[in-house]
């Protein structure tokens, strides 16, 4: 009699077991987002020239660039509306080609970087033609 | 189920304290212009997580967020059960935290103290603002302070669907975007901005005033 009590007692308890619902592991945390910097360097008019500042900080992202596993490095040249929008796209890509020379001196893979000169296209300050402005006179680097 | 009764006392809780305070509250804007910045009641925020580090030089911590995200916080002095790995004995209340323990935190977020065009009296303002720090709403008697960071530079890009604003670094060229702008008055300067323009900014820094060990 009490063995069958036991039987009937462990069999309630394995029923009870399997009607509870399996515990949901955790899920795992959300990634965290895709890290990305990115600076810009301006220039003087009609240049592709890096001054000092402009120098520090293509090395600043340079060292981030480096730092980064796998990183890829995007660098975009703009100019002002000054000139000819022939020469200045001509221009924008000589200012992105001093760049990533200077992030390759700096130990950043040629590979790794890659540029694009935009001209007059992609203002940061709507001017109208022919208007020297240094902020639009630029290359914006991105490392990711 | 538990969970979700522990969420329910933590809005009750929640909705408890900001009633208790409601009238506390009522005479905190003159104290803010008189003193200290106040983070308003309106921002604090009750969630549960995992600790996934802990930075004690800082008093920092990263919390990985029940539903979704993380989030990095300073820990206000309030939280006496921060010093990580401690013990009952040594903080007073509770064991300190540990990397992996879930924990219901009560939080203040980034909240915007100041957006305008860069003047000299805005540049001194915004000085004044970081030294002196903010203090919580809610917390009369304590002058737990919050702390404040400016971001100053020339305006990239203003963002009127997230409300931020990337701005330039003069210093070191790098572009950095602010917090969301979440008042009424930083972000009526955020429409006035465009790119190209100075700007200075003045944010707290997200801070934990509470945090509870739950297992």
């Amino acid at each position: 009699m009490i063995r069958s009590l036991f039987a009937i007692a462990a069999i309630a308890f394995a029923v009870a077991a399997c009607d509870q619902a399996p515990q949901q592991a955790n899920p795992a945390p959300p990634p965290a987002p895709l890290p990305m910097k990115y600076w810009m360097v301006f220039f003087d008019t009609n240049s592709a020239t890096l001054n000092d500042k402009a120098a520090s900080t293509v090395s600043e992202a340079a060292g981030v660039a480096k730092s980064m596993a796998s990183s890829t490095v995007t660098v975009t040249g703009f100019t002002d509306t000054d000139g000819s929008p022939a020469y200045n796209m001509a221009l924008s890509l000589r200012r992105a080609q001093a760049v990533k020379a200077a992030l390759v001196a700096s130990g950043v893979s040629s590979a790794a970087v890659t540029i694009s000169g935009k001209g007059e296209e992609g203002l940061l300050v709507a001017t109208p033609d022919q208007t020297k402005l240094e902020s639009n006179r630029r290359v914006q680097i991105v490392v990711q | 189920m538990v969970n979700s009764n522990r969420r329910q006392i933590l809005k009750f809780a929640g909705a408890s304290a900001i009633a208790a305070t409601a009238l506390v509250g009522a005479s905190l804007p003159v104290a803010a212009q008189q003193g200290k910045p106040v983070v308003g009641l309106r921002y604090q925020n009750f969630k549960r997580g995992t600790i996934h580090s802990l930075d004690p030089a800082t008093r920092g911590l990263v919390i990985v967020w029940e539903d979704l995200g993380r989030v990095k916080l300073k820990a206000a002095d309030l939280v006496i059960n921060y010093a990580p790995g401690g013990t009952k004995e040594t903080t007073g209340l509770a064991a300190g935290l540990r990397v992996g323990q879930v924990v219901d935190v009560q939080w203040y977020d980034y909240i915007d103290f100041l957006i305008a065009r860069t003047t000299p009296e805005v540049s001194a303002k915004a000085r004044a603002m970081v030294a002196s720090g903010a203090r919580a709403e809610g917390l009369p008697d304590s002058e737990q302070q919050i702390r404040l960071m400016e971001q100053s530079g020339m305006v990239v890009k203003t963002d009127l669907t997230l409300y931020t604003i990337d701005i330039v670094n003069p210093a070191s060229g790098e572009v950095l975007q602010t917090p969301q702008i979440r008042t009424e008055e930083g972000l009526a300067a955020l429409r006035t901005l465009k790119p190209g323009d100075p700007v200075t900014t003045v944010f707290s820094i997200q801070t934990a005033i509470k945090i509870t060990v739950i297992r």
